[in-house]
């Protein structure tokens, strides 16, 4: 273990930044995370990359501003869907088209909150000092969206986003964590578990929680 | 009305449907087949299995600049090629008068521009899996038959069955309804009618009675809905019921699918044709059926080489439940077959577990025999399962191996002294002839499952040289059964 600490200081000072390092070793908690709610739980998530995606964004933007954009970027998405849906165009051109509403419904939706009493930027976090970063990762949730939107109906969709978002604020409430931080930092070895806790979850064939109330019916004959 | 926590063991679950059945069972060149209709299709014709006729097949997008709309029918149906969950697919009922335009089963027309769109989404694989590239297919719509035809809202009804092993395991008919456009998923709002494997006869009918954020809620349903007279769903007779048997196990037979959904509608004209075949089907049909999948796939583990029409009949005796489940509730008492599986848990007792969670238990083949009064369990399974011990330390008891007479041997059981105290898995000494000879051997106290129940029985450790099942079972246990040989079946 010893060997291992000193290692870690040597990557901290040298290689990269601690919170680089904090951010990659929540990659296996978040995914895990999205891993449980899937096979345990039965959350259809859009995939792992999206919440987990959203949960690091939501660090940079703050919860409040990130579920924001998050919702701006939904509506946006849904109006050009709705509004190209009968112009033939190829494919990307579509996408490109919709990321284009999505920039300049997000500009607005930047303003409003910025010129309106009820703004909801914090002293934490003001709309000057987020990272561009924060809000591009969100509108990335837009590729999702829209490809489970042309397939599936729209609640399934909608239900398939909440639990999407649920997951990315859960994870985000996790790397808020100082407490965690500095315990992954300093327990390098937890992700032994976390390994062998994914190999059971592949392992898993018992009823996912959502599946008790899908069949209710058939138990309660 | 309880819920009875037990049923739930009884249900396929997603994360178990994907583990034990499709992984297994299903392997990738069988799922390209069901993934692809084109391909599908030219297999099942070459097996002279019947599926709707293809009008026109559209590959790229540049076939549709030179595309002879004013050819198409008056009806027809165009679907994605690998499609999913019945995305994409759009029912054409009638043309326009006068327009180059065609009606679908909402009322709603599509003119040339819009199906052009709808085809080029269908190119771009917008509809699906994958998201590659796909094919247009444009086949002609099925014309009802007489006798489903008053019980569907503009549309056809389809069959799905579930074939496991080449047995039929379970099915139901899915109508489509006024509010599913034309379409039959369950989903989308479609009455799905769980069917009896017997006899061809519908029984329990649900539909979706909610969407909602959280799941979506189903209801029990008596009558179609959107009649101006409504009929009852139940006891409606499919035609061609063993024809669509047998049709649903080629398709096994053909696609090598181990764990099949099969989709066929009947046509009035042609009879049963073969929509679609699907290597992950859907768990719905549970609902349909009020039942759980899992007790009839796991009787069906390990049957191989079967001849059609020896599937059809065991699946009907095996899953043919409808009698059954009157006897059942009428007696209070469950039906075995002469011949059942027997899971045997390792002796919780013995202080040396077992490393491996597969030597936990063993299944077996179990006959359940009316001619002996206790249990009998093989010596060398007992042994396997950690009885070892307590069985070398009743032989070291120095008993006779055999006396003249059965009531010498009872006599003899009655005065031995057995240390139960570190041996608690020993229940007696117990009397027995075997191979003509009177015994005195051990009776073991033994957890076993039969038929999703679990309980703990009394069974005499033998040699069983006179019978080739590691277990006999005997009428102590059977008091809560009855035995109906015609469910009987040997692997």
């Amino acid at each position: 273990m010893e060997e291992v600490n000193i290692i870690l200081s040597w990557i901290k000072d040298s290689v990269i930044t601690e919170e680089i390092l904090i951010f990659m070793l929540f990659i296996p908690i978040i995914a895990t995370l999205v891993n449980v709610s899937r096979y345990v739980i039965g959350f259809r998530t859009f995939g792992i990359y999206a919440p987990m995606t959203l949960a690091f964004a939501y660090v940079f933007t703050g919860l409040r501003f990130g579920l924001l954009v998050t919702l701006a970027v939904v509506i946006s998405s849904l109006l050009s869907y709705s509004l190209l849906k009968q112009v033939r165009m190829h494919y990307l051109s579509r996408i490109t088209i919709n990321y284009i509403f999505i920039t300049f419904i997000l500009l607005g939706v930047l303003i409003v909150n910025e010129l309106s009493p009820w703004s909801i930027t914090t002293d934490h976090h003001q709309i000057s000092t987020v990272p561009p970063l924060g809000i591009i990762l969100i509108a990335a949730l837009s590729d999702f969206f829209v490809k489970e939107y042309v397939k599936k109906d729209f609640l399934t969709t909608i239900r398939s986003l909440i639990e999407t978002i649920m997951i990315g604020v859960i994870g985000w409430f996790l790397l808020q964590s100082q407490n965690l931080q500095q315990f992954l930092v300093q327990n390098i070895w937890i992700n032994i578990p976390i390994l062998l806790l994914n190999l059971l979850i592949g392992q898993y064939k018992e009823l996912r929680f959502k599946d008790f109330f899908r069949f209710k019916k058939i138990s309660e004959e | 009305m309880p819920i009875q926590v037990g049923k739930y063991k009884t249900i396929l679950g997603i994360n178990r449907r994907n583990q034990e059945y499709i992984r297994p069972y299903n392997p990738l060149s069988s799922k390209k087949i069901s993934d692809n209709k084109i391909l599908t299709k030219r297999l099942l014709a070459k097996a002279d299995i019947k599926t709707p006729k293809t009008i026109k097949i559209i590959r790229t997008k540049k076939q549709l600049d030179f595309f002879d709309w004013e050819s198409l029918p008056k009806s027809f149906v165009v679907k994605p090629n690998r499609g999913t969950g019945g995305n994409g697919i759009i029912v054409f009922y009638g043309r326009k008068k006068g327009q180059t335009a065609w009606i679908r089963s909402n009322h709603k027309v599509m003119n040339k521009e819009q199906l052009r769109i709808h085809f080029e989404k269908i190119l771009d694989g917008s509809f699906s899996m994958g998201d590659s590239k796909d094919i247009v297919i444009i086949e002609e719509r099925i014309l009802n038959h007489s006798t489903l035809k008053k019980y569907s809202f503009r549309g056809v009804p389809d069959i799905r069955l579930i074939i496991f092993n080449k047995v039929p395991v379970m099915a139901m008919i899915r109508f489509p309804t006024k509010i599913s456009d034309g379409k039959a998923n369950l989903h989308s709002g479609g009455i799905c009618v769980g069917i009896n494997i017997a006899t061809g006869i519908t029984t329990n009918a649900i539909q979706l009675k909610k969407k909602s954020i959280l799941e979506n809620t189903y209801s029990k349903v008596q009558y179609t809905t959107d009649f101006q007279e409504n009929l009852p769903l139940e006891g409606i007779e499919i035609p061609h019921w063993d024809k669509v048997l047998e049709i649903a196990i080629r398709c096994q037979e053909i696609s090598n699918i181990g764990f099949l959904g099969v989709d066929i509608a009947i046509d009035e004209n042609n009879g049963p044709l073969v929509f679609e075949l699907n290597s992950r089907p859907g768990l719905g049909i549970q609902m349909a059926n009020n039942i759980g999948l899992r007790p009839r796939l796991e009787r069906l583990k390990g049957i191989e080489s079967l001849s059609i029409k020896r599937a059809i009949r065991l699946g009907k005796t095996l899953f043919g439940g409808e009698v059954d489940e009157c006897i059942q509730f009428a007696s209070g008492k469950q039906i075995l077959g002469l011949i059942e599986k027997v899971v045997v848990h390792y002796n919780a007792k013995n202080s040396i577990k077992p490393k491996k969670q597969k030597d936990k238990f063993q299944t077996v083949n179990a006959l359940l025999s009316t001619g002996i009064l206790t249990s009998r369990i093989d010596e060398g399974l007992a042994k396997r399962m950690g009885y070892e011990e307590a069985i070398s330390y009743f032989n070291s008891l120095n008993i006779p191996p055999s006396f003249e007479t059965i009531e010498e041997a009872k006599k003899y059981s009655k005065k031995l002294k057995i240390d139960y105290k570190n041996h608690p898995e020993i229940s007696k000494p117990a009397a027995i002839v075997e191979s003509a000879k009177a015994k005195v051997k051990p009776s073991i106290l033994l957890e076993i499952q039969i038929n999703g129940d679990s309980k703990e029985i009394e069974a005499i450790v033998s040699t069983q040289k006179d019978t080739i099942y590691p277990i006999l079972f005997g009428r102590k246990e059977l008091k809560e059964y009855l035995i109906d040989p015609g469910k009987t079946f040997v692997k």
